[in-house]
This record gives structure tokens, sequence and C-alpha cells, in this order.
């Protein structure tokens, strides 16, 4: 009698036990979303000199960047973008650079981590598959300037991280990302982790893949919070 | 009137003709008029400070060939201090180009995979956007390729310039280009490339271990350090820049800055020549001290007719002092007492009726940062980089001192005779006569202001060299003497 | 003695003239490429540096780097759905554009007009004209055929593309077309025309709006 209720008791915390793991590790590769209240953004640069701010809608984001994991998935439903498939227009030799092979990471590679060596093709054609977009530049930068990333650029630490954004090249792009007299047409020109950025942004090319760029995906949200997040007095 | 038909005119303008002729072949040393057509196809030598690529022999232009690679790398900047350098080549400062007037350049900037930023070069010797940034801008794991013409012969910085600028110089990447003159400078004996820079640090001058950018000190134009070929004593000791009597030296001096102007000068030197600015024209002779702006370059000619160690310094003085702005020129050869004639005379002094106060001075002892516990390999390493630079300066570098004026520390009976009288001698400095392997001397040692490690460590290296006892000299026999007060030196 | 003075001084002057022709020659330039030197200088010290680092690009397969590969779904002006690769076998002349850009698009059409032109007309089969918008939730398929009748755009040679924001951008991406929206409904956007071939490979670009139909038919014809 008491070993029944015993064994009960055991199946029923074993059981426990294994879902919660297979639930952990599922949450270990995917990410949750998180809901980005609207609000008002100081892009980098001004707008024709004039100091600017843009507001940003409410969006979803993925709490963290895609992982190999996820991205595995994409590539097996989506042959096209497997790493011996790929055309060279989209994803340059170095697409996936350290996947095993086109299922297989391979040991160094955890499925938990962010994917990178991915181009901006293939951020975008995950995105799409997923029910998701690439955030706008402005988005980005408006979550990061509100620490919804856990990853910092450091002025020059070794590490850094880099995310694809839709508009990466497109936001300033008159703005040369080499011109030694750009603080002036900063709206912080003490913002160094930003031009860190801008710049980063601006040398890309669309087919690129890079060891320390990934990517996040955002959705659309049409709740409207109550309580704004963010309000500067404009 | 009809000259040619003169007999007399004739013959003047046969005269001047010959004196043209000889003043055009004085000034074109038989050159002729050089080419300028580009011809061939050559790699350009590169050279990481403080040397120069050869002279370029060639009388006519070549397409030249120059790759540098960006790289990020973890190095010293001072003993026991460490930062994430950004750099041309791996080292700051980046490679030295050399290219002639009139060659087509070919340039590849490479960045390599392992960085985490874009890169870019802009060469002020380009005429063109951003000196050639534009057209570098390279993604880690990419390579750029641009042309250019070195129409403008002279000295001239080259650094990064993708966003943020101001952290890429920073962070170490710069370096000098050289665009020989078609007429080359008159030939020199050694030439030298030197760099001066700064370095913002969130800790301060000296703190031990990986220091980070600080942009607080960096927008307040406030240096932690300020040096040489890219790190403290990179341009001292075993890295020393080294002429014979009697040379002429070039030294090719850029100054990146960041923030600050250089007041480039060498302690016991008059530069001959100033080719100010890194122009190709002489524009002053005989000067002490040269500005150099934060990116801009200088060349100076000069020639050392006696031995010895020269500081090479910003003569900012707290630089120097300081923020680590200190180089050595070492000159060997013989002495010559015509030019100098070392101290001749050593006279009591009682002070004129002005000095009412005697100031006395206190022995400032070092924070205690140096490597203290550690092999005796550990202790002698540590020994020898005090001695060379505190010690060397009066024993010279071999321990042999200076005939009647400092005492040898080589094979020295006296240094190996008593191990205590010598740490006390280094505590406490050391006044009057004194008789080493028979040779009488009579000088002053001042007190040396270094810590118990840092005097264990250099004693147990002079003991362990130079041919003397091997003794081995602690930290502890050290404070125990320190302890003991002014014991009796005589 | 005076005569000597004046024979002295008259060659004095023709030197210098002399010197002053020589110096200004120096400066007129001529620079001659030689390419196959620089090829064999570099293969040789390539090989044994870089070969750990060189991006293997497979530009000789047109598959890889045709612009065909994109797969979306565009309505031309008549509404009718066309994908890219429909174009195949001719060469084309295309250029982003949109319909109520007040300045720099007008330009570039009647250029491209001009180069149309200057084709031989029985030749003009093997190339088409695609104007492809950057403005979707402005430019219908019926706003872009009014263009196209405004500006006396024949549909045998000329198709007028509208597609989703995602698809433009791709294909902005592909060929290297920057543009931005601004608040006051303007695009700011590159200057370009981008010739491809028949297998939908870049030929070339022209990023000049100055350009006459001649340079344009060279560039076409590389």
């Amino acid at each position: 009698m008491n070993f029944r209720i015993l064994n009960i008791v055991i199946l029923i915390f074993a059981i426990t036990a294994g879902s919660l793991a297979q639930f952990k590790s599922e949450l270990e590769i995917h990410s949750k979303k998180i809901l980005i209240s609207c609000g008002y953004y100081v892009p980098l640069f001004k707008d024709d000199g004039e100091s600017s701010k843009f507001f940003v809608k409410s969006f979803y984001l993925d709490s963290k960047p895609v992982s190999n994991g996820e991205f595995l998935e994409f590539v097996k439903a989506k042959p096209q973008w497997r790493k011996s498939k790929v055309k060279r227009i989209f994803a340059d030799a170095n697409y996936l650079r350290k996947w095993k092979g086109d299922l297989q990471l391979g040991k160094d590679v955890k499925a938990e981590d962010p994917v990178c060596n991915v181009s901006w093709f293939a951020a975008n054609a995950y995105c799409r598959w997923a029910g998701k977009r690439l955030p706008t530049v402005n988005e980005w930068e408006y979550a990061y300037s509100k620490n919804f990333f856990n990853h910092k650029n450091e002025l020059n630490s070794g590490n850094s991280f880099y995310e694809w954004t839709f508009d990466f090249n497109r936001i300033n792009f008159q703005a040369s990302s080499v011109c030694g007299g750009a603080g002036a047409s900063a709206n912080d020109p003490k913002n160094y982790s930003a031009f860190l950025r801008f710049s980063f942004r601006n040398s890309l090319k669309a087919n690129y893949c890079l060891n320390d760029l990934g990517f996040s995906c955002v959705a659309d949200s049409n709740k409207i919070p109550s309580e704004v997040i963010y309000s500067e007095n404009y | 009137m009809n000259i040619l038909k003169n007999k007399k005119a004739i013959i003047g303008i046969s005269a001047a003709m010959v004196v043209f002729a000889a003043i055009i072949i004085l000034i074109t040393g038989f050159d002729g008029i050089d080419s300028d057509k580009i011809e061939g196809t050559e790699y350009a030598q590169l050279t990481y400070a403080p040397n120069v690529p050869q002279t370029i022999e060639r009388d006519h232009p070549t397409k030249v060939i120059v790759k540098l690679e960006t790289i990020q790398v973890t190095g010293r900047l001072a003993d026991g201090v460490n930062y994430n350098f950004w750099t041309f080549g791996g080292k700051v400062p980046g490679e030295m180009i050399r290219v002639r007037e009139g060659d087509e350049v070919e340039f590849h900037l490479e960045n390599s995979p392992l960085c985490n930023v874009p890169h870019s070069i802009d060469l002020h010797a380009v005429s063109g956007p951003g000196g050639g940034a534009v057209a570098s801008q390279t993604i880690p794991g990419h390579s750029s390729v641009f042309t250019f013409k070195a129409e403008h012969a002279g000295l001239y910085v080259y650094h990064c310039a993708t966003q943020p600028v101001p952290l890429h110089i920073a962070n170490g990447m710069y370096g000098l280009i050289y665009v020989q003159p078609k007429r080359n400078l008159p030939a020199a004996d050694q030439e030298y490339y030197i760099m001066q820079s700064e370095f913002y640090t969130n800790g301060n001058y000296g703190d031990q271990g990986l220091q980070d950018f600080s942009l607080d000190k960096a927008l307040a134009e406030n240096p932690t350090y300020v040096v040489f070929n890219g790190a403290v004593g990179a341009l001292t000791g075993d890295n020393a820049i080294h002429a014979k009597v009697g040379q002429t030296i070039r030294l090719f001096v850029g100054n990146i800055g960041p923030n600050l102007t250089s007041s480039f000068h060498i302690i016991g030197v008059v530069f001959n020549k100033v080719y100010l600015f890194g122009g190709t024209e002489v524009t002053q002779k005989n000067v002490q001290t040269v500005n150099i702006p934060a990116g801009g370059a200088a060349v100076v000619d000069f020639k050392v007719d006696v031995p010895g160690t020269f500081a090479i310094v910003d003569h900012s003085i707290f630089r120097a002092f300081n923020k680590g702005a200190v180089g050595s020129l070492v000159v060997t050869g013989e002495q010559n007492k015509d030019i100098f004639s070392g101290k001749q005379q050593d006279n009591l002094f009682y002070g004129s009726n002005l000095d009412k106060e005697v100031q006395t001075s206190t022995i400032q002892s070092v924070s205690d940062n140096s490597s203290s516990s550690g092999s005796i390999e550990d202790i002698i390493a540590a020994g020898k980089k005090v001695f060379s630079t505190t010690c060397f300066a009066c024993h010279q570098l071999d321990a042999k001192g200076v005939p009647n004026l400092f005492p040898p520390l080589a094979g020295s009976d006296f240094l190996n005779a008593n191990k205590e009288r010598a740490i006390g001698i280094v505590l406490h400095g050391k006044n009057g006569p004194v008789t080493v392997n028979g040779k009488n001397f009579n000088n002053v040692m001042p007190p040396q202001p270094l810590n118990d490690d840092q005097i264990a460590a250099v004693l147990t290296y002079v003991y362990h060299s130079f041919g003397n006892s091997g003794k081995t000299v602690t930290k502890d026999e050290v404070a125990k003497i320190r302890s003991q007060k002014q014991v009796s030196l005589k | 003695m005076k005569k000597y003075l004046i024979g002295f001084v008259s060659v004095v002057i023709v030197v210098f003239a002399v010197m002053i022709y020589i110096n200004s020659s120096n400066k007129t330039l001529i620079i001659k490429k030689d390419q196959n030197d620089f090829v064999q200088v570099n293969n040789s010290k390539e090989n044994d540096k870089e070969s750990c680092c060189v991006i293997e690009l497979k530009t000789s397969d047109h598959s890889e780097n045709s612009i065909y590969n994109l797969e979306s779904i565009w309505k031309d002006q008549n509404g009718n759905k066309v994908e890219l690769k429909n174009f195949v076998g001719k060469k084309i002349i295309l250029a982003m554009i949109y319909a109520s850009c007040p300045t720099v698009c007008p330009v570039i059409v009647s250029n491209m007009k001009n180069l149309e032109l200057a084709i031989p007309h029985n030749e003009l089969n093997n190339y088409h004209f695609v104007l492809v918008s950057i403005d979707p939730d402005r430019d219908t398929p019926e706003k872009l055929n009014q263009y196209a009748v405004e500006r006396n755009l024949d549909a045998k040679t000329w198709t007028l593309l509208s597609g989703s924001k995602n698809d433009v951008a791709e294909l902005a991406e592909m060929i290297g077309f920057n543009y931005k929206k601004n608040a006051n409904g303007t695009f700011t956007h590159s200057n370009l025309i981008t010739f491809l071939d028949k297998h939908g490979m870049i030929l070339n670009q022209s990023e000049n709006l100055n350009q006459s139909s001649k340079n344009l038919l060279a560039m076409l014809n590389k």
C-alpha cells in the first residue's frame, strides 16, 4: 500500500520534473515576446540639422535574439535557406559558418545561443516565416534605450553583438559613417555606443554574414497601454 | 642691335652658359630630369616603430601595393597595465609606409574577421573624400581596395576614420606615411619612426590590470597616459634608439593626439634642421623644441657629437615625468671634451644671503604595486626593469660605470663585500669618496625613491648579473635596514 | 663690358624660361597601368599569405548572383501579376522611382527614354525598361498606368511595377538602392539606373543624372 502511494508520488514527481525540464529547454531555445509600450525616441542624428524625435508605436519584441535552435527549425522548413543551398546573392560564403552542416549545429554551436553569420535576407525571411518582421532602426534603438536588450556594446571591449534591422542602411544614409565632424549633426554627440552601431550598420550589405551579427524579431501590437512608460517634456 | 654678331656678347653668353650648367648640375646631382612615367609594380615595405622603411632609390614612379590589416589586440600599455588596442597591423603605432612622390598607390585595407567593428583609413597624404576613408570603409572579415596618386611629398599621419572617429583614434589606430620627394632629402645615417599619442583609461596612471577607455577623460582632454610608440617604455631600455657619435640622425615624428599638441624635445640635443609640419623644406636651423599638432608630423635632422643617453620627451614636462612621454637615444663612441667637458669642479657652497631656509626632502615610498612575490627569475626580471629605468643613467646599462665619475657595479669588490651596506646606499644615498676595484670616486648618489620590493629586486638582479657574487636580497632585509634609520655609511 | 652684361642677362632669361617649362611639364603625368605585371606579383604573394581569408565568390555562376532569385510577385501597370524572372532573355534597364517625385525621378525616366531612342529600332525587342515604385502606398497600378500614359511609355518596352514594402526593400538591397521616406511624404533616394543582362545579373549602374544617351548605351552594351 505504502509502496503503491510512494510509486505514484515518484511517478507524478518524475512526470512533473520531466515536463518542467522539457519546458525549460524549450524556453532556452525559444524566446518570449515582450510588449514594448509606445513612446518617443530621440534618434542619433538630427533631421536636417533640427533636433528631432520619433513616436514609436507599441510592438512586441522577442525577449532575446533568434537562437541557433530556432533558426534550425526554419531551415528544416525552408530548404532554400540551408547552408549548401543558399544563393550567394542572398548570403555570402560565411553564411552559418560555424554550423557543421545543413541540419547539424556541431558541438561548438549551442542551440540556445543567438544565431550568427546570417544575412539580412535570411533574417528577414526567417521573421516572415515566423509571422513576424525585423524591427526598424527606430524600434530597435528605442527598445535598446529602454534596456530591453541584455547585450551592451562596450566602447573597447572584445565583446560586441549587433542585430540586423529592417532599414539598417536607410536612416540618414546621406550622413557619411566616416565624417569626423559628425558629432555636430548628432542629437547626443556623447553617445559613442550609438555611433558604433550606426557605423556598423552603415558598413553592411544585405548579403553579409558576420560573426557578431544576429537578429531579433518584432510583431505589431494594437495594444495602447494605459500608461506610457516613457514620457519626456518635449 | 644685333647681339649675336658681337664677339664680346658671344663670349658673355658662353660664360653664362657654363656657369648655369655648373649650377644646374650641382643642384640636380647629375640626375637630369626624372621620368614621370609609372613603370612596374612593387609591394611597399612596411616597418614597425621605431624602424623606418629603407630609402627608395628608384628614379621613376611605380605602382606600389600597400596592404594593411586592421585588428584588435589586447596588449601592454605600461608595466602590469593592459588595454584593448585597435590597431593597423597588430601594433601601436601602425606600420610606417614609404612611397615616392608620383607613385600610384593601390591600397588594400583588410579588416580581420576577429574585429567587432568596421574600420577605414584616412591618409593625410591623399587628396580625395575622407583621405580614402569613404572608399576604405570595411566591415570585419572583408577587405577594400582603392588607388591614389602620391602627389604631395612629405610626412603624413594616417588614422582610422570610422564613426565614432575619436574612439578609433583613442584606441590606437594611427601611423605615418612618408611620401619621399622626387629629390630626396640629404642622406641621413640613421632614420627612426616615433609617434606620440594619448590614452584615456578609467583607472589612474599605473593602475594594474586591463583598463577600459574613459570617455569622460577623453572629453576633458585629460589623458592618463602620453606615450611614444604606443606604450610606456616603448622607446626606452631595450627599445631605445641608437646612433654613433658624429652620425646624422633623422627622426620622422608624428603626433596623433587625439587631443594634445606635442612639444617635442630631446634633452641635450639641438635639431640642426627642422622640416616643420612634415613638409619638404628646411624651415629652421638650430631648434630646441618642435611643436607638432595633433594629426601632424615633423622631420628633424641632428648630429650628436658626444656619447651618452639622451632623453626624448614631450617638454610639456608633466607628461614626460608623470604620464610616460619619455624615450631614449643611446649614442656610443669617443668622448669629446671640447664639445662637453663633464663636471669639472665640485666646490663647497654655503648659500647666498638669499637662502634662509633649508628644505629637507623626505623619501617618498612608491605605492606597492610591483611584482612582490614570484620566482627568482621573476624577481630578477623585475629588477632588470628597475635597473634599466633608474640605475643605468649613471652606472650604465652594462653596469661598468663611467671612469672617474660613477663607480662600476659589474664585478665590484665594494658591492660584493657587504650586502647590508649596498641596501643602505640604495635607500639613503651615498656622499663622498669611495674606492671600487682600486679606483677612487668622489661623487653623490641620491637616495632612490624605490619601495622595498623594488630595491630587493634590483639588488638581486645586480648581484646575479655582471659577474657579481650571486647574492639574493629579500624584501624583509630591505625593510629591516629601512627601519634602522640612517646608519653609518662611511 | 656692357655687352658682356647684355649677353649674360639674356642667357639668364632664356635659362629661367627653360627651367620653368621643364618644371611645368613635370606635372603632366602619364599613368600607365601594367595590369599583367600586377596580377603576377599579386598572385605570388597572395597564395601563401591570404588563402585562409579570401571569401570565395561564385561570380561566374548566373544562378547564384541573379536578382531573379527574388521570388516576389509584383503587379504591372495593367494589374497583371509579374515575377522578375519573367524578364529572362532581355537586357533590362531598371530604375526605382515614385510617381509623385517632383525632382529627380522625372530626370531618370527621361534619361531612360533618351536611351530607348538611341537603341536602333529593330533591336529594341532585345531590351526592356522597368520602373519599380518605392511608394506602394500611393502608387497603385492605376496610378502607374496614368504615369506611363502621361510620359508616352510604350507598354511593349516599359513595365511599371508595384509591390509590397518588403519586396521593394529586398530588391533595393539587392541593387544597392538607398531610400528613406521623409515626414512630408517625399523620399530621399539614390539616383540609380541599373543594367541587367539576360540572366538578371547586374552589368552596370549609372549614378550620374547628367548621362548622355551615348554613355548609357555604352554602359548597357559593356
